[in-house]
């Protein structure tokens, strides 16, 4: 019975529903999109290292694990100087990259060698890297920017040709030539972060410690620990701003179904009034609002993932370069926030609703 | 004090107190006694108190002082609590704007009565009743669509569909005209003659109490005359 008098309430005002509803579905969006937009990039990011396929990444001396590089402070030459010293290493190569901007990054490449690390490189269209204004981009990056192979794309201020689009989730989305990138960027014989294949990846550790006592400045990671330091960092430095986030989201869903049930509290102060000559005691009132919240919230919270997956096919078409990961775990939490936020909100007004006294509420016009 | 009456009050008084330490008293000692299966009704102008003893008897306010028993209840001492479990047992209330839940039809309006009492069960007895009320053909229609006699007739449904001993009606015919009036008075004269239940009627109109064949108690300035009238 409850439940149905729940429902003719709700549809009684449909307009102040629909906004209670749409507050705690923008609760719900915001919370899996900020959430998202952090988990989709780094998980991204991360999808990307482990496509390079190498074991052992050495950063520069001055850098951490959470930094992210755009200088080349590692002499060429170390490369040579450890393939020849360790014969664990199957396969040495390095990178010299630097940021466009927009979340994009331009790599130098030793194309060759690259390509051996990954263990391939599927082409969609065109072929290796051969002259010195040539480009790869991969698949994503030529549907944002609509480029074909053959087309001129204008980086670091020169104009490139696209020479081939591969699949994505090898490093990088552009590639030039590592020459190039030195070249333009003044990095002659630098590199920012050095790659080293085993023969034996179960050897990484011992492998690492042997590199450490040659390069005791130089933070060396087995390429799992990077990811997971990294990922650690960027957790904990976006953890502010998304904290943040949430509590802006909170709050409109908190004051938003507050100011709703209050509303509607005050309007039905009568109805209360005769709720209660009738016998019905506080908490058969008190329960009466926490199930119109509960519905809201449930309501909202399921047009919450309609609007969080729209938001993420729509980025997804729109701005490819973000990728977004709605995750199991954050669809409970931001349903649990929601109706956690929700029903702290509504605890006001169901208070006053289950202390009115009833002749005040019964002359209440 | 007589304890064979349902309904006794002795010495009741009920003072408010207003804003800025004033305080206005609306029963000054009224003395009253109803038994079992009695029509009564009570008489008096505005601000005779009349509405205040209905508020006090249906267990909706305290007494400030005075002795109060309804239903073999000392409301005297009750808690908030106690009275609410009062007005869902023992206490049915007709009022005179009908007071039906907008939301809901008039069968729903009567049914939640039930719930709230945690009545879960179907009175056979009870659809009879309907039939005399000449609403069983109006319950899926919500107030708004019901006359203003079906309204209340419906609203007199819900008063007793928990069967309570006490039904308290604050002037049932105050928003009628006439011909409902007499239809509704008519409704309650039956519950009391043939069903046996005990009414307390309040009203301005001594023409209904006399329809109804209560036992008539006049009200003034707090106080319940000595003149009964039959």
């Amino acid at each position: 019975m409850i439940n149905k008098m729940v429902a003719r309430n709700l549809t009684h005002r449909p307009i102040r529903t629909v906004l209670s509803v749409l507050a705690v579905a923008v609760e719900v969006t915001m919370i899996l999109m900020i959430v998202g937009i952090s988990e989709g990039l780094l998980s991204e990011s991360q999808r990307r290292s482990r496509g390079v396929g190498a074991d052992i990444v050495i950063r520069p001396s001055t850098s951490s694990a959470a930094q992210s590089l755009g200088t080349a402070d590692i002499s060429q030459k170390l490369l040579e100087r450890l393939a020849e010293t360790f014969p664990e290493i199957k396969i040495a190569t390095g990178t010299a990259l630097t940021t466009l901007g927009n979340l994009q990054t331009i790599t130098g490449v030793d194309w060759e060698r690259f390509v051996e690390m990954a263990e391939g490189v599927h082409y969609f269209d065109g072929g290796p890297l051969k002259d010195r204004y040539d480009a790869i981009v991969d698949e994503v990056y030529a549907r944002y920017k609509k480029v074909s192979v053959g087309d001129t794309i204008n980086l670091l201020n020169h104009d490139f040709r696209v020479v081939a689009i591969v699949e994505s989730g090898k490093m990088s989305r552009i590639f030039i030539k590592l020459e190039t990138m030195q070249e333009l960027m003044g990095w002659h014989g630098r590199l920012s972060q050095l790659y080293l294949k085993l023969h034996n990846p179960a050897a990484a550790t011992a492998t690492i410690a042997k590199i450490k006592a040659l390069l005791p400045s130089y933070p060396i990671y087995a390429m799992e620990d990077l990811l997971s330091q990294a990922a650690a960092n960027l957790r904990s430095m976006s953890a502010q701003s998304i904290n943040v986030i949430i509590g802006i989201a909170v709050t409109i869903g908190f004051l938003v179904v507050m100011l709703s049930m209050y509303t509607s509290v005050l309007e039905r102060t009568r109805e209360i009034g005769i709720l209660k000559s009738m016998g019905a005691s506080k908490t058969y009132i008190t329960r009466i609002v926490m199930r119109e919240t509960l519905a809201i919230c449930i309501v909202g919270i399921v047009f919450g993932y309609l609007f969080a997956y729209s938001a993420k096919v729509a980025i997804e078409i729109f701005f490819p370069l973000i990728a977004v990961l709605i995750l199991p775990s954050w669809m409970f939490w931001g349903a649990f926030i929601a109706i956690v936020s929700s029903l702290v909100g509504s605890l006001y007004p169901a208070t006053k609703a289950a202390q009115q006294d009833p002749i005040e509420a019964l002359a209440y016009d | 004090m007589v304890h064979d009456s349902i309904i006794e009050v002795e010495g009741l008084t009920k003072v408010y107190r207003m804003g800025g330490g004033v305080e206005v008293p609306a029963l000054r000692g009224v003395d009253l006694s109803a038994k079992a299966g009695e029509f009564v009704a009570i008489l008096g102008p505005s601000g005779s108190g009349k509405s205040s003893l209905f508020h006090i008897i249906g267990g909706l306010t305290p007494p400030s002082t005075g002795c109060v028993r309804v239903a073999g209840h000392d409301l005297t001492s009750m808690t908030d609590r106690e009275r609410t479990a009062l007005r869902r047992h023992s206490v049915g209330f007709i009022f005179q704007r009908f007071n039906l839940l907008p939301t809901l039809s008039a069968a729903e309006n009567i049914e939640i009565a039930k719930h709230i009492s945690g009545n879960r069960q179907t009175d056979a007895r009870f659809k009879n009743l309907l039939s005399l009320l000449g609403i069983e053909h109006r319950l899926h229609h919500k107030p708004h669509a019901l006359s203003g006699g079906e309204q209340q007739r419906v609203a007199i449904a819900r008063a007793i569909v928990n069967r309570p001993p006490i039904l308290l009606a604050d002037e049932p015919t105050g928003n009628l005209d006439s011909q409902n009036s007499k239809a509704v008075l008519s409704t309650l004269k039956t519950l009391n003659e043939e069903l046996g239940q005990t009414i307390l009627m309040i009203t301005h109109n001594a023409e209904a109490a006399t329809f109804c064949g209560a036992r008539t108690l006049h009200m003034l300035d707090g106080r319940i005359l000595a003149k009964e009238s039959q």
